[in-house]
């Protein structure tokens, strides 16, 4: 007769086992860098090939610039994908947040009201998307795309026929790299300390790991869920009040593809697809960083700016290949 | 570790196709200005422009000029005309996507923050990005595009670098086009266009149209339609809607078109056509008969901004008085498949419509006589028989 | 005694990632052995048996089958080989018949003139299906036409077919009723007349003394000893498969039913159709309240009305202080437990870690009033406590709980109750899937609770463990109460059973 413990802790099988469960925590671990990883390569390759410049004073705020909107909506975004949604309304929303920033602020009036005003529009937005889906039972997708739709149909309207547009240089300060940079920080404390501090990102992320389980253990999802939508409207929200000062004008084409940089965004940073407990907020925050970077990188190297969406194209492509769980069994559920 | 290595691949094959992309740069398309360092020119001609005195007395200027996209066919001229003018001046051309929204801004920053950028073109620009090229204290010009409101255009003009636009007559293109069929006995007419409120030089043509039906009571607009870029889709929906067509406006075109017209069996002449945009197939339906109107040569605008450009580099010259009121000129008309076979040989052919020396005219450095007043006049008198005039002796031989 | 040596395994060893399911493994299986392989859930036997008949590959040791190397490339190669396998999930092929099931990657062999000849192969399928004892399933019969059970004695036809030298049944008589088993039965007697062997792998105890004549006992991997059939009872086998003295008894030690009176939970007249309907039910404190009946009987639809997941059509369910209960989050927040049947899928999250788990139903205690702040700390403390109290077997609290054993799931899934102290437990199926061990340390963890004053309603499809544990049964049939009875040491499985058929 043997015993369980003599065999597997006498000296040849307790080094097998540590030397197992050394590679496990390794491969954890690894999987965990690689989005850092990615960041640091795109950093170091853009500031060698360009001979620092990447790096300079200058580009620093050309970064924060160009990638604030986008920050944003990812920093948001992850509340509402850590729960399994989706939203990919969020441009066509912006839109319309920006086409009303837009109006107002052409009509004089006072400006914290019209940023006031782009922020609830975008909650507005958000809220549908989320009302549709848990009160119609329709799926998320589908309940994003109406409001996609219906958001894009009224500034497509409006911009048909009426252009709008501020005079440039009065609202020069709004594009201050400053102050986007502080509101930038700001936005990630808040969001980080919700996310992992709060029932907010661990109820969220319980629902996208299990919806059945999280209900049976008290998590309320419906309102889950619609916090999860505001919060992102209001990321939204505020991104999009940038966004318009940033162009200047409202066109038709405001707010257009706004969702689909931010999926590969969070892509690109490791954060499921799915959500569930692996989703993190540094990885949406990772991953938009690192799409600015090599948005702006690329065209500093100077390449084609036609060559520059499909290198992004690919890019995406190929990170989803690698990061889609089979175990899992779905992309999007 | 599967992972890595698939990265890595990635990541080699992704920097692969940019080294190659970055080196090659051609385009294909028309052949306009293709290497022509110097035109051979006959009759003695002797250029004004010498490449390597003016390199070495003021290196080598740097322009940057941006379309929506250079694979269709405007782009491409673009390219090529633009090529022809940098190979006979101390000049390199940059290009780029102008891009739509907050991405727009996005790209000029990229292209200038390289900080070797001299000047900057831009079709389909904004006051943002005339901001932009403040910030790197760059000189500005608008081409074939100007903003149309007051307030992004007082924006514009508050930035010192900002030195104006050079655009096409839309509206114009709109009146002709549709007088055109008025003039070839259609009553009753259809017209196709861009969605509205998108680009403004098809707004534009939209507006001539209308107000020429509204001089022409008797001209009847039997349908419209603005979608994206369907027309070859409405070809077949009108014929369908009515029986009574006789003339179809388009505000640009397609081969497609003409590929749906033969189809619906309304290429034999029955239905004239006249649109604002020249398409390769366009040749042939003049010479059936059935297109009565079309202009083009829009790329012609984009080296006259450039010319005022220059202008500014060499010497600081500001040609433009007034930057918040654009320069327009006038398309190349073609009303007769004569007229068409004289656009293709003397607009899309080896020689862009102006020369380096006719651009030398209108640079103040090499001709001190030149005013504003002189390319207004000849933003009017620049028509296909004045090309003719100008370049007769290149194609004696 | 070497030539009547079917199968040597020697040194052998597998392992997933980090863990390692088979440590230095040695098996020699002899002609006319039934062998019975036993252990725990994890402890490596399915591993094992699925490596014999090709399935899988081991990462080190070797295998000689009849004195000849023995590497199956696939469970067909090992068919043709003379190991046969049959397992407990479904292993028909839908869409086609019986046939051809039977026959499944072999009908070349029946190929002449290059047709294949139908009628030779449904005759010879015939002749299996009646040597097996089922000359009731025709071979031209469409599979989806049968039910379960005759669905898997085509398997075993299929399995015999190749005319194995060792039978390999993994766990298939668990899913099986009398008929099923019976035939099962038979052929293994029949191999036994042929000299052949069987290495029969189930969890039913009593079965396998029957029917084997040695017995192997593995546990974590590791071979624990193999008793003959002198030396083989159940107290021993248990023993060595949990690695310790089950002390004290397996359920409860008392007999006493009785409880304080007071009501804690009460349903007035609840229904939901097509589930049940019209059923009253009272629970008291301190009481283990057992519901039982077959498994559409209703009563796991009961469980999840009283817990408020599922709202009745007709009537309420209430709580002591008149709060009526009709959803879950209500439900946690007066301190109400629930534990579903469908463990993976209900009652924990598989992708999220064993603390992530553990918290859940806690965070909205443990948060501070105005920030919400919940610390990193406190959670810690928390998954620890549970882990150390309830002995879950992992490396941290940061393990995924896909990782663990069904047992530990289900020490998972209790400790995330228990961190907040609920009050009202309703387990539905509560040792489903898990080990002797466990289960037993189960049994005395609702003990504490019930002396605790903790009320339990306990839903179990197992009869013996109804009557072993709870105070007071309410057996139920076809979505109607039939009979209720209470705790006595005279109560058996015969007196509950015309209730609920």
């Amino acid at each position: 007769m043997s015993d369980v413990s003599a065999v597997r802790e006498n000296q040849k099988n307790l080094e097998i086992q540590q030397r197992l469960d050394k590679k496990a925590a390794q491969k954890k671990m690894f999987t965990n860098l690689v989005p850092y990883f990615g960041l640091v390569f795109t950093v170091v390759f853009f500031t060698a090939v360009t001979g620092g410049r990447f790096l300079s004073a200058d580009n620093m705020g050309n970064l924060i610039n160009q990638g604030f909107v986008l920050s944003l909506i990812a920093i948001g975004s992850a509340f509402v994908y850590a729960h399994g949604g989706m939203d990919f309304s969020v441009g066509s929303v912006s839109g319309v947040a920006q086409l009303v920033c837009g109006i107002m602020v052409v009509a004089g009036v006072p400006l914290p009201l019209c940023l006031l005003t782009t922020v609830l529009v975008c909650v507005l937005g958000s809220f549908c998307t989320a009302g549709i889906t848990l009160l119609l039972g329709v799926p998320v997708f589908v309940g994003s795309m109406c409001v996609r739709t219906s958001f894009a149909g009224i500034l497509k309207t409006y911009t048909q026929t009426k252009e709008i547009a501020v005079v440039y240089q009065d609202y020069a300060f709004m594009n201050n790299a400053a102050i986007k940079a502080v509101i930038l920080v700001a936005v990630i404390l808040v969001a980080y300390y919700l996310f992992n501090y709060t029932v907010i990102g661990k109820y969220n992320k319980a629902i996208g790991g299990n919806a059945r389980t999280s209900q049976q253990a008290g998590v309320s999802r419906k309102k889950m869920v619609f916090i999860a939508y505001t919060l992102m409207g209001i990321c939204v929200g505020i991104a999009s009040i940038f966004a318009f000062f940033r162009s200047g004008k409202v066109s038709a084409y405001s707010g257009n593809g706004y969702e689909f940089n931010v999926m590969m965004a969070i892509v690109l940073g490791g954060f499921p697809m799915a959500g569930g407990d692996r989703a993190k907020i540094s990885s949406a925050i990772i991953g938009a960083l690192t799409v600015t970077g090599l948005t702006n990188g690329l065209g500093m190297w100077g390449l084609d700016p036609t060559l520059i969406s499909g290198v992004k194209g690919v890019l995406f492509v190929i990170i989803v290949a690698l990061s889609y769980d089979r175990s899992a069994g779905k992309l999007v559920s | 570790m599967k992972k890595v290595i698939a990265m890595v691949l990635a990541l080699v094959m992704v920097f692969g196709l940019v080294a190659c992309g970055d080196g090659a740069g051609s385009s294909d398309g028309d052949a306009v200005g293709q290497g022509n360092a110097n035109f051979d020119l006959s009759s003695g001609h002797k250029s004004k422009v010498n490449k390597e005195e003016l390199t070495e007395k003021f290196g080598t200027f740097k322009i940057a000029f941006s379309y929506g996209q250079f694979t269709d066919k405007l782009g491409s001229q673009f390219k090529n005309a633009l090529e022809y003018l940098a190979s006979n001046y101390n000049v390199d051309m940059v290009f780029f996507e102008t891009g739509s929204g907050d991405e727009a801004v996005t790209n000029l920053e990229s292209i200038l923050s390289k900080g070797d950028i001299d000047g900057v073109i831009q079709v389909g620009g904004t006051a943002a990005q005339v901001a932009v090229a403040n910030k790197y204290n760059v000189p500005y010009i608008f081409a074939c595009g100007f903003p149309s409101l007051e307030e992004e255009i007082k924006g514009c003009v508050t930035y010192d670098n900002f030195l104006g636009g050079a655009i096409d007559d839309d509206v114009w293109a709109g009146i002709h086009c549709i007088e055109a069929l008025y003039d070839a006995g259609c009553r009753n007419i259809t017209y196709s266009g861009l969605t509205q409120g998108i680009v403004k030089s098809h707004d534009d043509r939209y507006k001539g149209m209308y107000q020429v039906l509204e001089e022409h009571p008797d001209m009847k607009l039997l349908a419209e339609n603005y979608s994206m870029g369907l027309w070859a889709d409405d070809v077949a929906t009108f014929n369908a809607s009515f029986n009574n067509i006789e003339g179809m406006g388009f505000s640009a075109m397609v081969d497609g078109v003409y590929t749906a017209l033969e189809s619906e069996g309304m290429a034999n002449g029955s239905i004239k056509i006249a649109a604002v945009d020249i398409s390769s197939m366009t040749g042939n339906y003049f010479k059936k008969g059935v297109q009565v109107w079309t202009c083009g040569g829009q790329y012609a605008t984009a080296m006259v901004a450039w010319a005022i450009l220059y202008n500014y580099l060499i010497d600081g010259t500001r040609i433009i008085p007034d930057p918040a009121k654009p320069l327009i000129r006038q398309y190349i008309e073609i009303k007769s498949y004569e007229d068409y076979e004289s656009y293709v040989k003397y607009v899309e052919g080896a020689l862009p419509t102006y020369d380096a020396d006719e651009i030398a005219n209108m640079i103040h450095y090499f001709n001190p006589d030149i005013t504003y007043a002189d390319f207004e006049k000849e933003a009017v008198t620049y028509s296909l028989p004045d090309i003719m005039a100008r370049h007769a002796y290149y194609y004696e031989k | 005694m070497d030539d009547r040596l079917l199968l040597s395994a020697k040194g052998v060893n597998k392992s997933f990632g980090p863990t390692r399911a088979l440590i230095d493994v040695d098996v020699e299986i002899r002609r006319g052995e039934i062998r019975g392989l036993i252990g725990e859930n994890g402890s490596g036997k399915s591993t094992f048996s699925s490596i014999i008949a090709g399935a899988q590959k081991e990462d080190s040791g070797t295998f000689l089958l009849n004195g000849q190397p023995y590497h199956p490339k696939s469970m067909v190669d090992a068919q043709h080989q003379g190991v046969s396998m049959i397992i407990q999930e479904m292993g028909t092929i839908g869409g086609i018949t019986v046939a051809s099931n039977i026959f499944a990657g072999r009908l070349e062999e029946f190929r002449k003139l290059g047709l294949l000849n139908w009628k030779q192969i449904n005759s010879e399928a015939d002749k299996i299906l009646e040597e097996i004892g089922a000359p009731e399933i025709k071979s031209t019969m469409l599979i989806d036409q049968l039910n379960f059970e005759d669905r898997k004695i085509v398997e075993i036809a299929r399995a015999l077919s190749t005319k194995p030298e060792l039978l390999i049944i993994d766990e298939t008589t668990t899913a099986l009723a009398t008929k099923g088993r019976r035939l099962i039965y038979n052929v293994i007697r029949k191999l036994h007349e042929q000299d052949k062997a069987v290495l029969f792998i189930s969890h039913d105890l009593d079965e396998l003394m029957e029917v084997c004549n040695t017995i192997t006992v593995l546990r974590d991997g590791v071979i624990i000893d193999t008793l003959d059939k002198e030396h083989m009872s159940i107290e021993l086998m248990r023993k060595l498969m949990v690695g310790r003295d089950l002390v004290g008894s397996y359920y409860r030690p008392d007999f006493d039913g009785s409880n304080s009176g007071e009501v804690v939970l009460e349903a007035k007249q609840i229904s939901l159709r097509p589930f049940f309907r019209n059923v009253d039910l009272k629970l008291h404190k301190g009481e283990i309240l057992g519901l039982g009946g077959l498994s559409d009987c209703g009563m796991h639809e009961i469980g999840k009305v009283l817990y408020g997941i599922e709202s009745p059509v007709t009537g309420k369910v209430t709580l002591a202080d008149g709060t009526e209960i009709h959803d879950s989050v209500q439900a946690v927040r007066h301190h109400m437990a629930y534990v579903s049947k469908d463990r993976d899928k209900e009652s924990v999250i598989l992708s999220a870690s064993i603390q992530s788990n553990i918290v859940l139903p806690s965070l909205r205690t443990m948060k501070k009033k105005f920030t919400g702040f919940i610390s990193r700390r406190s959670e810690d403390a928390l998954a620890d406590e549970q882990i150390k109290v309830m002995s879950i077997k992992c490396r941290n609290g940061k393990q995924l709980v896909k990782e663990l054993s069904g047992g530990n799931k289900q020490k998972v899934v209790f400790s995330k109750w228990l961190g907040t102290d609920s009050d009202i437990f309703i387990l539905d199926c509560p040792t489903r899937g898990i080990d002797v061990g466990v289960k037993a340390d189960m049994y005395k963890l609702m003990m504490e609770l019930k002396n605790r004053g903790k009320s339990i309603i306990m839903i179990s499809e197992e009869l013996v463990e109804l009557i072993g544990m709870s105070d007071r049964i309410m057996l139920f049939k076809d979505g109607v109460f039939t009979k209720e009875l209470m705790r006595s040491e005279t109560l058996s499985e015969k007196d509950v059973i015309d209730y609920i058929i």
